[in-house]
């Protein structure tokens, strides 16, 4: 019996001290699981906005990607020309950046390296490590490389075009058969700005997608976007405030 | 052919060749005042645009017309020739004209592979030189660009000053360009007798007035380009 009660009290002992403990680990939990609630709302947040700058980045890739795109295609054959030195850019925004109607490749890696070097002690400066510093140097190598491989194939069709168009001495064609000439010199011509549009995308996909974080991304998008603008902007002003050259060349006087 | 036509021909090249001549000093001067109108010429049509390098021909162009001379009666001896050359529809073609390109000497070989070989090594420094000046544009651009971060209107002024940079090379590769194309013109010339250099000149001119048929032109404009 005393054993009996003694064992009660024990169990009452226990009962309570358990009690207490159940109270205290009932606070501790929820208090946790609110802490814990607020800690992935915020993390919740932030990788919305991550995916959202994500998709912020997507779409303005998808929008260069889509103007290369529009520019590759040329259904008329006097648009080659007006791809390789197209009227709505002025002539000193092409002279100061532009490799076959465009952007340079390079030059966007180029940017991309000034940025990195320049921006080290400000708030907006990129955080690029020595090996991604490396990597870059590496990339501007090889896509110069591939400039100067679609260089050489514009050089080709540009020095054998005295063998192939239709008044060239040694080719001499009329009617369909010349017209006929200069639409294979063209269509030479058209995949030569096709590759170089490809080209220009990789650097531009390569700097975003590969070599930078996300937040670098975006800050290198911005920087791009306003360098363009500032650039295009300047070289506009600049379209007519010299009149047009004269080139003056006596008429011969042979006979 | 009397040795008077043969002096005359001999003043139709020289002066033939004076105004290429002509022409490409006009346009380093018309350089030093604006390059950028000389390296997208408005003056020039859809036709002559893609084919323009630094401004003008390719200087290959012209190497390459002189191997198409040479080539062309090669074919003509190897189909049994002693026929005159399909260039020259006239009978009354003069000897020395119609026997021009027959058994170049091996001296004119060695000298046209020597331009060759001088181009070659001169075209690829000039397409760095006009690389290298753009990267140095975008470079002195991105430093700007931090300095005033990202602020378009601060951007004006560098932007200018990094451009009038630019341009000072720009235009160097441009005169040298010329320079390039001129010397490569007056070497043919220099290496090839008065009969062959007339019928360079005279196929090179024949040549470049093509791109301007109006005619031929009009037709152009209307072209689609060809399914891939």
């Amino acid at each position: 019996m005393c054993t009996a009660d003694y064992s009660h009290e024990k169990l009452g002992l226990i009962r309570e001290s358990s009690s207490a403990r159940e109270e205290l680990s009932w606070e501790k939990d929820g208090l946790w699981r609110e802490e814990q609630k607020i800690r992935v709302a915020r993390l919740e947040k932030q990788l919305k906005a991550r995916w959202a700058l994500e998709g912020l980045i997507d779409e303005q890739l998808n929008r260069y990607q889509a103007h290369y795109n529009r520019a590759m295609v040329p259904t008329r054959l006097k648009d080659v020309a007006q791809l390789l030195m197209p009227k709505w850019a002025p002539p000193h925004e092409l002279a100061a950046l532009a490799w076959l109607g465009d952007w340079r490749p390079s030059a966007i890696l180029d940017l991309l390296r000034a940025l990195t070097r320049s921006s080290s002690s400000l708030s907006s400066s990129f955080s690029v490590s020595d090996d991604i510093q490396r990597l870059l140097s590496q990339l501007i190598h090889e896509i110069r490389v591939e400039e100067a491989v679609l260089d050489q194939e514009m050089v080709e069709i540009q020095a054998t075009c005295v063998l192939h168009l239709p008044f060239a001495p040694a080719n001499k064609q009329s009617g369909r058969a010349a017209l006929a000439c200069v639409q294979s010199e063209f269509k030479k011509l058209g995949r030569v700005i096709t590759k170089a549009q490809q080209l220009r995308f990789k650097a531009l996909e390569m700097v975003v997608k590969k070599v930078l974080s996300q937040t670098d991304a975006a800050k290198f998008l911005v920087a791009f976007a306003g360098i363009q603008d500032s650039i295009h902007q300047f070289a506009a002003r600049q379209r007519f405030r010299k009149g047009p050259v004269s080139v003056p060349v006596k008429a011969m006087g042979l006979g | 052919m009397t040795p008077s036509s043969s002096s005359l021909l001999s003043t139709q090249v020289e002066m033939l060749h004076h105004h290429f001549e002509a022409y490409y000093e006009a346009l380093d001067l018309a350089a030093s005042d604006d390059v950028v109108q000389l390296l997208f010429p408005d003056w020039r049509n859809s036709l002559e645009k893609p084919f323009l390098w630094l401004g003008d021909f390719h200087p290959y162009l012209f190497t390459n017309l002189l191997r198409s001379f040479l080539d062309d009666d090669d074919e003509d001896e190897e189909q049994g020739g002693f026929e005159i050359g399909r260039n020259f529809e006239n009978l009354d073609t003069p000897w020395q004209i119609a026997m021009a390109w027959k058994n170049p000497s091996k001296a004119l070989m060695i000298r046209i592979d020597q331009i060759e070989c001088g181009l070659r090594l001169m075209v690829p420094a000039l397409v760095t030189r006009a690389r290298n000046a753009q990267a140095e544009f975008i470079d002195r651009v991105a430093v700007d660009w931090t300095t005033c971060e990202g602020s378009k209107d601060g951007l004006k002024a560098p932007i200018g000053e990094a451009m009038m940079h630019e341009m000072d090379e720009i235009v160097s590769v441009f005169v040298d360009a010329n320079r390039l194309r001129r010397s490569v013109l007056a070497e043919i010339i220099g290496a090839l007798n008065v009969y062959q250099a007339a019928l360079f000149l005279e196929g090179l001119a024949q040549f470049l007035v093509g791109f301007r048929d109006s005619d031929f032109l009009c037709q152009f404009e209307r072209c689609k380009m060809p399914p891939n």
